[in-house]
């Protein structure tokens, strides 16, 4: 088991490497000169000598692979540069909005999951009468409603109209419940579809047979042979989940005045704020290999074939 | 103490079709019944019907189950599974739980937990011929061998002290060591707990070296019910000389009789 989380993060590093220098790459590749929105941004009128100028601070006279290696040596240090707009250092300003983002997803995963399971499992068990048709409903409405619409309805509804719960920002739970109901809801639509397949084939299983043959209770046979295993492809879809929400996340931030880090990419986007946007592609791509590495653990926990190494048997 | 478990009139149906037309089986204590047929003759799904756990689209259209003449229905049928009857299904790597301990498999059949049960276990284990049981019982399906783990379902199948013991071609899957030891296990429950085993199976050579009487089952019918020595000696129905032609053909290198 060791053995395996270090394999898995010791490919973490090729990984992050790669991501790095597409972004960088990528970044660097887009019309325009850097230097120009650098001026731009910090108030300098851009005349020849000042564009010079900020071209040596910023390195641009540099070839792009030196400047990648650069960005690196100090990215290693955990130094992503400052930003180019708020002129902080990008690690502070992921600081401040990346733990408000992580807040609202992990609020979305832990609704996604209580809507998903039951409902799923419910579903699954009462097939073809009205707790499936209702859960089945539920899923379908959940996957076609568009987040950010969601997101308006829902303010309009419990903010504005009932006024039962705070439209905009970051509080208490108060503050989480709308914004996490927006993002999980599509989500939640597909893992209860997934739980209510993986239940209904786990139901045929044939060493069911044996387990209602041995004379056990209904309520072991569906708990422990049942239910047990029928989680583990819901598992996997977890970990994919983890990226729908964190970018979901980031969407519907912007409709309810979430002060998280989806609003300061957006920002760093349409300012072409290089270094702020590289940070943040690489912190990002850290939280969503980490979820899945959790994941992946969680997987090899309850399935022996894994960790034994024998897997197919 | 149960000393007769019967069917009688055994109907089965998969949608329009009948699979099973009107059979009648039973076993006794200390004694071994021998179900033998061609695969596909209904051999399997009569045992399960016996259970009430026919898979889903079979049904029971007729047929009698009777424990010491009591008529049993429904739940009747559901309280045989595990104390009066214990099944061994076909298969027995496919039989338990690949997420769950063996450990844990013998505390659910026994209803109770802790270093009790796992004595219980360990005892169970031996007896079906393990050297060392307790270090099986930290061990996952996929850890055993096929022999390992149809020795592991026999146990499982016996925990409840059953009467009778249904096993559903218990050795077919098996190297000649692991067959020959599960036989002998099957025939020391015979003789030493009195257990009445139900053996379906289409290999004569186990039907000859255990079992007292033997039925032929034919496309849901059945053929030929005798004493095995005269099933044997003067098979009487076509289906019983072909299968023992099969079986000389195969084993002993001769031509068909």
């Amino acid at each position: 088991m060791t053995g395996f989380i270090a394999r898995r993060l010791a490919s973490l590093v090729p990984l992050l490497l790669v991501v790095s220098l597409a972004i960088f790459v990528m970044l660097h590749l887009g019309r325009g000169d850097p230097a120009m929105d650098y001026l731009r941004l910090s108030q300098i009128p851009p005349t020849d000598a000042a564009v010079a100028q900020a071209r040596a601070d910023l390195g641009l006279d540099r070839p792009l692979a030196v400047q990648y290696l650069a960005w690196l040596g100090d990215a290693v240090r955990l130094d992503f540069g400052h930003s180019w707009v708020t002129h902080r250092a990008v690690l502070d300003d992921l600081a401040i909005f990346v733990p408000a983002t992580l807040e609202l997803t992990a609020a979305a995963l832990a609704l996604t999951l209580a809507l998903a399971l039951p409902l799923g499992v419910a579903a699954a068990l009462a097939r073809d009468r009205w707790p499936d048709h209702l859960a089945r409903a539920v899923a379908f409405l959940g996957v076609c409603v568009p987040n950010f619409w969601l997101g308006y309805v829902l303010i309009l509804v419990f903010a504005v109209g009932l006024g039962w719960l705070p439209a905009m920002g970051r509080g208490g739970l108060s503050h989480l419940l709308l914004p996490a109901i927006a993002t999980a809801a599509m989500s939640a639509g597909v893992l209860l579809r997934l739980v209510r397949a993986s239940v209904l084939g786990h139901l045929s299983a044939r060493h069911l047979l044996f387990a209602r043959a041995r004379g056990l209770p209904r309520r072991t046979v569906i708990g422990r042979h049942v239910l047990l295993n029928a989680m583990l492809p819901p598992l996997t879809a977890v970990g994919l989940t983890l990226g729908e929400l964190l970018g979901g996340a980031m969407v519907v931030e912007v409709v309810f005045g979430w002060p998280g880090v989806g609003r300061y990419a957006l920002q760093a986007i349409s300012n072409r704020d290089f270094p702020a946007l590289q940070g943040f592609v690489v912190v990002m791509t850290l939280v969503f290999v980490l979820c899945n590495l959790a994941v992946d653990i969680a997987y090899a926990w309850l399935d022996p074939r894994l960790r034994l190494g024998l897997a197919g048997r | 103490m149960a000393e007769r478990l019967s069917l009688e009139g055994l109907v089965l149906a998969s949608g329009e079709t009948e699979l099973v037309h009107g059979i009648d089986l039973a076993v006794e204590r200390g004694e071994v019944a021998a179900l033998v047929g061609n695969s596909g003759g209904g051999k399997s799904l009569s045992l399960l019907a016996w259970l009430d756990l026919l898979p889903p689209g079979v049904r029971r259209l007729a047929g009698t189950i009777r424990l010491d003449g009591t008529v049993l229905e429904g739940p009747g049928l559901a309280g045989l599974r595990g104390g009066v009857v214990g099944l061994v299904p076909q298969s027995p790597t496919s039989c338990l739980n690949p997420l769950v301990t063996i450990g844990r498999h013998f505390c659910e059949t026994l209803a109770c937990s802790g270093r009790a049960a796992r004595a219980e276990a360990a005892g169970r284990l031996a007896e079906v011929g393990f050297a060392t049981p307790e270090r099986l019982l930290g061990l996952y399906p996929c850890q055993l061998s096929g022999g390992m783990l149809q020795r592991v379902v026999i146990a499982l199948a016996l925990c409840r002290d059953p009467d009778f013991l249904f096993a559903d071609e218990a050795t077919t899957d098996l190297d000649l060591e692991s067959q020959a030891q599960v036989l002998v296990l099957l025939e020391r429950l015979r003789d030493r707990r009195g257990i009445g085993i139900l053996l379906v199976t289409h290999d004569l050579a186990v039907v000859a070296r255990l079992a007292d009487t033997a039925s032929v089952l034919q496309h849901g019918r059945i053929v030929e019910r005798r004493p095995v020595a005269d099933l044997f000696a003067s098979p009487r129905a076509a289906a019983t000389r072909a299968l023992l032609a099969a079986h000389h053909a195969l084993y002993e290198g001769g031509t068909a009789a």
